[in-house]
């Protein structure tokens, strides 16, 4: 595993405090949502996005979450080999249970549903938003393996497979099924490893924390700065 | 460092081992038949490749489906403590054959069963395999849909490469389950007469449900335990489509960039030395269209001999990749190339498959697996030569 890459991030953090990133995004959950608790995406960006109905919350969140971080500044040979990493926990229990519920209503929910029944669908509503082409990953992790997708974007840049990452921790419930189910309802976040316009550099980060230990760091620095 | 298979172990519809799976493939003889895993009128309008090897009632079908075939795979490769071996698993469905009941008591409000729910996730079944087979090695579970079981192997030979680890045992695996007969019959992706890869008259996919799993370490890491290799794990690809959630793209460029990255970090300067393609070749019109686009991207005229398998194994979703991978292997190991069973009649839109199995003794192979998202892995192995 590399240990001391220069590296550069953009992040992006949805949990229960709300969305935020470096592209200056701060809002709080309740403004990104409606009352149903659904991820909405026109209350936190402007511009129409018209795919995004159509998505589960997984990927919701990590589209979101994603935008909030920004990658305009990739260009397009960066997007044609940027990896996707996922770690999650849950997978897509979210999706099961919706997928579960719709069966015996309306086809048409159910089939815009089972996709979302794959741990990694979600990478690929990213990768079509951002127009990213290179190696995607989804890992069902234990809660020791958060650092599995920033050790993997690490090799990948070494060994110039992929010239920038996006690193994602995701686990989502809806209300509904946090509530039955008892866990933590959402927690997802982000970041481009590598290659991308400096947001920040930390040179020592990888082997000394979690993804999750990271993204904090950065957006308490962010925090900071913005005030 | 040239990484290498030491060992394989598989079953499926064909099987159980090396020997039915051979003789399955070479006679051509479909593992589709009529489900009987559960009842459900709607399901068994559709075939199924269903694993009739008896499976301990006690154990959840997909873990035990996975601990037969990775303590073959094991067994073959004559390691007897695998303890310090690294594990990397491929699936997509996880615990759910055994949960789903579970599932839907909760969405009909009802009290479910909740001993299942530590069984509902994938990397159960990783960790249930290492701990029936004492694996204290990394152990990691991808998910990455079809293409899951082909991306747990490239996974494993970065661990080996790295030195996280020596050797390590990787595959796939997934039992069939109702969520997934729903899923497939909602998106109209199943064929009622069976898949019939590139036939002109395909109409859709049929699901399966099996494990496989190989052994990888490094050449010399093999040669030092006395054990000689099957086959050269030469290079891997992998990409994105970033086209749509469940379709591929059309043009297959997605595909075609899998394929390019496996054969540029497998060495392979000369293409026309790529005697053998496992397509993916699920029998969707879509895919099929897709994968003939993509191997005439990369191989233009000549493409090589192509077949897909899925008929004999069924599409086993997280297991398709590592089973197909263990077929790639065979194809060097047993000197012959298999048919596509179900292919009869030429689309003027398809490549034409090899209809059935012949003699061959192919240097290099290729075994492709493509997953909903356009998640596309591409192996490449090489007939072992001594140095």
């Amino acid at each position: 595993m590399t240990q001391h890459l220069r590296t550069q991030y953009v992040y992006g953090v949805l949990d229960r405090d709300g969305l935020r990133g470096s592209n200056r995004t701060r809002l709080g959950l309740a403004d990104v949502s409606n009352d149903d608790g659904r991820l909405v995406w026109k209350q936190a960006f402007t511009g129409h996005y018209p795919e995004f109905r159509r998505f589960d919350l997984m990927s919701r969140a990590v589209t979101m979450t994603t935008e909030a971080a920004g990658l305009d500044h990739l260009g397009d040979d960066q997007r044609r080999d940027c990896a996707i990493l996922l770690s999650t926990a849950i997978g897509c229990l979210d999706a099961d249970l919706g997928f579960q519920a719709s069966l015996g209503a309306d086809t048409q929910t159910a089939s815009g549903l089972f996709p979302h029944t794959l741990p990694s669908t979600c990478l690929s509503s990213v990768a079509i938003r951002h127009r990213l082409q290179g190696p995607t990953i989804a890992w069902v992790t234990d809660a020791d393996q958060e650092l599995l997708g920033l050790q993997y974007a690490a090799d990948l840049i070494e060994s110039q497979e992929a010239s920038s990452a996006l690193v994602l921790l995701g686990n989502a419930l809806s209300k509904t099924h946090a509530a039955t189910v008892g866990l933590e309802s959402q927690l997802c976040v982000a970041a481009v490893w590598g290659n991308a316009t400096t947001f920040n550099e930390l040179s020592d980060v990888v082997g000394s924390g979690s993804l999750l230990t990271l993204i904090r760091h950065l957006d308490a620095q962010h925090r900071a700065e913005s005030c | 460092m040239k990484i290498v298979i030491t060992g394989v172990g598989i079953v499926s519809a064909a099987g159980r081992g090396i020997d039915a799976t051979v003789d399955a493939l070479r006679s051509g003889r479909s593992g589709l038949g009529e489900l009987s895993l559960f009842e459900s009128a709607r399901c068994a309008a559709f075939p199924v490749a269903e694993v009739t090897e008896p499976i301990p009632a006690s154990t959840p079908r997909a873990s035990a489906l996975a601990t037969l075939a990775a303590r073959d795979a094991l067994s073959h490769a004559k390691i007897e403590d695998p303890s310090d071996v690294a594990l990397t698993l491929g699936i997509c469905v996880g615990g759910l054959f055994e949960s789903e009941p579970s599932v839907a008591a909760l969405v009909r409000g009802e009290t479910p069963d909740d001993s299942v729910w530590p069984r509902h996730e994938c990397a159960y079944t990783t960790h249930r395999v290492a701990r029936e087979l004492g694996v204290h090695g990394p152990a990691l579970t991808v998910s990455t849909a079809c293409s899951s079981g082909a991306q747990a192997l490239g996974l494993a030979s970065e661990l080996i490469r790295d030195g996280s680890a020596t050797i390590a045992l990787a595959g796939g695996v997934d039992a069939v389950t109702r969520l997934t007969f729903s899923g497939f019959m909602s998106l109209l992706a199943m064929d009622p007469e069976g898949c019939r890869p590139f036939d002109r008259d395909r109409a859709g996919m049929s699901l399966g449900e099996g494990a496989a799993f190989l052994v990888l370490e490094s050449e010399a890491s093999a040669l030092e335990r006395g054990v000689q290799p099957l086959a050269e794990f030469a290079g891997y690809g992998n990409s994105c489509d970033a086209h749509h959630p469940t379709a591929p793209d059309p043009e297959g460029r997605g595909a075609e960039s899998a394929m390019r990255i496996a054969l540029t970090r497998a060495n392979v300067t000369d293409l026309s030395t790529v005697d053998y393609v496992n397509a993916h070749g699920t029998g969707t019109p879509d895919n099929d269209r897709s994968e003939t686009a993509a191997l005439r991207r990369v191989f233009g005229e000549r493409v090589p001999d192509v077949s897909s398998t899925k008929q004999v194994f069924g599409h086993t979703l997280g297991a398709a990749g590592a089973i197909e991978a263990v077929v790639s292997v065979l194809t060097l190991t047993h000197n012959f190339l298999p048919g596509t069973p179900g292919f009869v009649t030429p689309d003027p839109d398809c490549l034409i498959p090899l209809g059935e199995s012949r003699d061959a003794r192919p240097g290099i192979v290729m075994s492709n697996s493509f997953g909903f998202g356009g998640n596309n892995t591409v192996l490449c192995l090489r007939r072992w030569v001594t140095a």
